[in-house]
Order: structure tokens, then C-alpha cells, then sequence
């Protein structure tokens, strides 16, 4: 008897809690986020930090599951290092991406290739907080204990075929990224966890360029 | 002017997928050698990479270059019991590209991203990952040849309209490449080599006549 009490109350106070977290915030809130975000942004000129991936498959209940270090230099520089399970960099100047891929390097423009330009508008957007204003998305807030969460909705039909939210977690603290989820309208989704974040830490040009 | 250049064109196919895909100098094989003992794959049933029986995932670093796309990332492939495999490409970020399955003699499209949504290729990508991935049903009625220049075992099935021909090293253990094709338009070669143990780490799957090419580098097998 005490065991069912105990399960019930465990279970209500569960859901009060998740209740909770899933208000969503008022207009003060939500301005003092903006705010928290862009001046965040406008202090930071580089990022260096370890992330960790995992891509869920729901349908065939599977992961994938990579990690490496992640770079990101003022204005559009950004170095993926993945390290594990497998090496590969993957470095964006602008609107050119550079692969290392088995000591082979190869370049192309991101409009070549369009999942990985959004992909890399968003990741740029997240970081810089420009993405929260972006008119292609409708956003919502609603924050955790540690976390503002910003849920974004595109509004075009095309880019929500593939794309159907992105949560992005903003640390309470310093409003910087800590973890990125984009979900896919077929239920995949995936997360990128960013940890051990040097802010400001000084990061070489030369690290976007791969030869 | 235009009937000239469909003419040429179809020229082109027809020439492409008459010749490229079968092996040449092929000599049929019985099942037992002229000295009694039995050929390491007598029955033309050696299994390729995915068909092995205790083939589960398989995870690679995937490139597809196709037209102007380049598109880069990951392959996951999952044996699906009793109906074939689930392959799913996604670029380096995690956004899936296409998510197909084989179902025996087809392929089921779950999701493919806009640009190369286009049925034309789909039905040449059928092929190619049914040739690929084996089908795990469907009667195939094998026959063994010997290639001449190279003594490579070479292995001719059929699967309705689906002919290929698998070619093994000489002792018949190695797979090294795949040739098939449904239609003149859809020839296939999938090279398999960089073997450690016994997975190849390396496959190039190309498709001339449309210019795809396909190259996939093994990150993990179970």
C-alpha cells in the first residue's frame, strides 16, 4: 500500500514537474532571452568545444552515435572534427565547405549540396543567435531547469518535409548553445551535445583551412 | 536535329549497357572439378557481404556524386528480418538524405529529400541497391564460370528481369566485384576491395550512363 502511494505520488509529481517545464514563457521572458542571446553573441568570436552527435532512428530503433571537437570563429568559420567512431573534418568558410576525408581533401559550395547549407545556416544561426529573428521559422520558448529551450517550426512547406523542429538549449547562465536537436518529419531525430566550451579562447584561421 | 541527338543518345545507352556489364572470356564450370573434388562454391550460392547469415548493421562513410549534387555523410544499412534491408544516407549533421528498403525484387522509398526525388533515378538506384544489398528471396538459378585472363570465379544469377554477375577471386572466398543490370539504362559495377578480415572496407558502386558514383568506406559491421 505504502509502495502504491509512494509510485502515485512519484508519478504525480512527475508530471507537475514536466508540466512545468513545458509552460510556455511570457513576452518578458522571452525578450530578456533575446536579449541574453544577442549580447552572448556579440561577445563571443570563437567557440572551441568537444560535441557529441547521436542520430536516433525511431523506426529502426538504432543509433548512430559520433563525437569529435567542434570550432566556430566569427563571422561564418566553422571546424567539424569528428574523431569517434571514425576521422573525418569537415571545415565551412562562407559558402565553401572542405572535407578531410582519409587524407583526401575536397572542396565544394554549399549550394550543391542544400541539406547541408540549411543545416549549416542553422548551426551558424544557433550560434549567433540570428537564427531566433529568422523569419523562416516560428519560434516558441519554454525553458528547463538549466535550459531556455527556443522550438523552432519552419513556415515553408518544402523546408518542413525534411525538417520539421529544431530545439535549441541555451544555457541559463552564459546563453550560449548547449545542445541542438533537430527533428525530422519522420520522427528521426538528431542531437548535438556541446561540452567543455572555451568562449573567446584564441582559435587560428589556419584551423578552417584543410590541405 | 532532335530525333538526331535522342537517335545518338539511345545509341549511347544501348552500346554502354551491351557491353560494360558482362565479363568477358568466360568459360562455363561444372560443380565438380575434372579431379573429383568440389569447387569452393559449386552450388553459386556463396553469400555476398550483406547476405551473410549474421549480417546485422553496417555503418560507412558515404559519398554520391550525381549530376551537380555532392552529397557526403553516412549509410547505415540494418537487415530487416524476413523482408530484406533498411539503408538509410544522411548527411555528416544527421539529416537523412533518402531512407529506402529492399523488398525482395524492389525498393521501397520511406523518404528521399526533394532533389533527387525524381523517378527515373530511383528505378536505376533500385537496381543498383538490389545488386548491392543480394536480395535475400527470390530463386536464383546460378551458373559458374571461369574467367580466362584472371581465373576468377564468376558467378551469372538471375532474379526476374534483374541479371548479374558476381566475381569472386580464384579461390572463390573474395568477392571483388558486382555487374548487373535490368535495362540497357541501368548498367552497374560495385567494386568491393581494402578487405581486412574479411569485410571490404572500400565499395564504389558506378553508374555510367548517368554518372553516379557511389563510394562507401566501412566504419563498423556486426
Amino acid at each position: 500500500m505504502l509502495m502504491h502511494r509512494l509510485f502515485l505520488f512519484v508519478l504525480l509529481a512527475s508530471s507537475f514537474m514536466a508540466g512545468a517545464q513545458q509552460k510556455p514563457l511570457d513576452a518578458a521572458t522571452i525578450q530578456q532571452i533575446k536579449k541574453g542571446v544577442s549580447q552572448a553573441s556579440a561577445k563571443t568570436n570563437t567557440i572551441s568545444s568537444e560535441f557529441t552527435q547521436e542520430k536516433e532512428m525511431r523506426i529502426l530503433n538504432d543509433k548512430i552515435i559520433s563525437s569529435g571537437r567542434f570550432y566556430f570563429k566569427k563571422d561564418r568559420l566553422l571546424r567539424w572534427e569528428y574523431i569517434h567512431p571514425f576521422s573525418y573534418v569537415i571545415a565551412i568558410r562562407g559558402d565553401v565547405i572542405t572535407i578531410q576525408d582519409e587524407g583526401e581533401v575536397k572542396s565544394f559550395n554549399t549550394q550543391s549540396n542544400k541539406v547541408f547549407s540549411e543545416v549549416n545556416r542553422i548551426i551558424i544561426g544557433s550560434v549567433n543567435g540570428t537564427l531566433l529573428e529568422d523569419d523562416s521559422f516560428k519560434a516558441s520558448y519554454i525553458q528547463n531547469r538549466d535550459h531556455y529551450v527556443v522550438s523552432l517550426t519552419p513556415v515553408s512547406p518544402s523546408l518542413r518535409e525534411s525538417l520539421s523542429r529544431i530545439m535549441i538549449f541555451f544555457n541559463k547562465t552564459n546563453f550560449t548553445v548547449d545542445k541542438l536537436e533537430m527533428y525530422e518529419s519522420e520522427g528521426d531525430f538528431t542531437r548535438i551535445a556541446f561540452t567543455t566550451k572555451e568562449l573567446n579562447k584564441p582559435v587560428s584561421d589556419e584551423v578552417f583551412i584543410l590541405n | 536535329m532532335r530525333y538526331l541527338f535522342l537517335i545518338s543518345g539511345l545509341i549511347t545507352i544501348l552500346l554502354t549497357g551491351c557491353q560494360s556489364v558482362k565479363p568477358r572470356h568466360l568459360s562455363p564450370i561444372a560443380a565438380q572439378q575434372s579431379n573429383g573434388t568440389s569447387l569452393p562454391t559449386a552450388n553459386c550460392q556463396l553469400p555476398t557481404l550483406f547476405s551473410s547469415p549474421t549480417f546485422e548493421k553496417a555503418l560507412f562513410k558515404a559519398s554520391l556524386d550525381i549530376g551537380k549534387h555532392h552529397l557526403t555523410g553516412l549509410v547505415f544499412v540494418k537487415a530487416i528480418p524476413d523482408t530484406g534491408y533498411r539503408v538509410v544516407f544522411s548527411n555528416e549533421f544527421g539529416m537523412t538524405y533518402f531512407d529506402v528498403e529492399t523488398r525482395e525484387t524492389r525498393l521501397q522509398i520511406n523518404y528521399c529529400f526533394e532533389p533527387l526525388n525524381k523517378k527515373m533515378l530511383w528505378k536505376i538506384l533500385e537496381t543498383d541497391f538490389l545488386l548491392l544489398l543480394d536480395a535475400k528471396k527470390g530463386s536464383f538459378d546460378g551458373e559458374c564460370f571461369v574467367q580466362g585472363t584472371t581465373n576468377y570465379l564468376v558467378y551469372k544469377r538471375k532474379a526476374g528481369n534483374l541479371k548479374r554477375w558476381d566475381i569472386y577471386n580464384p579461390t572463390g572466398d573474395t568477392l571483388l566485384e558486382i555487374r548487373g543490370k535490368r535495362s540497357v539504362a541501368d548498367p552497374a559495377l560495385i567494386s568491393f576491395t581494402n578487405y581486412r578480415d574479411t569485410s571490404p572496407f572500400r565499395i564504389t558502386l558506378v553508374n555510367d550512363i548517368i554518372k553516379l558514383k557511389l563510394s562507401l568506406s566501412l566504419i563498423s559491421i556486426n
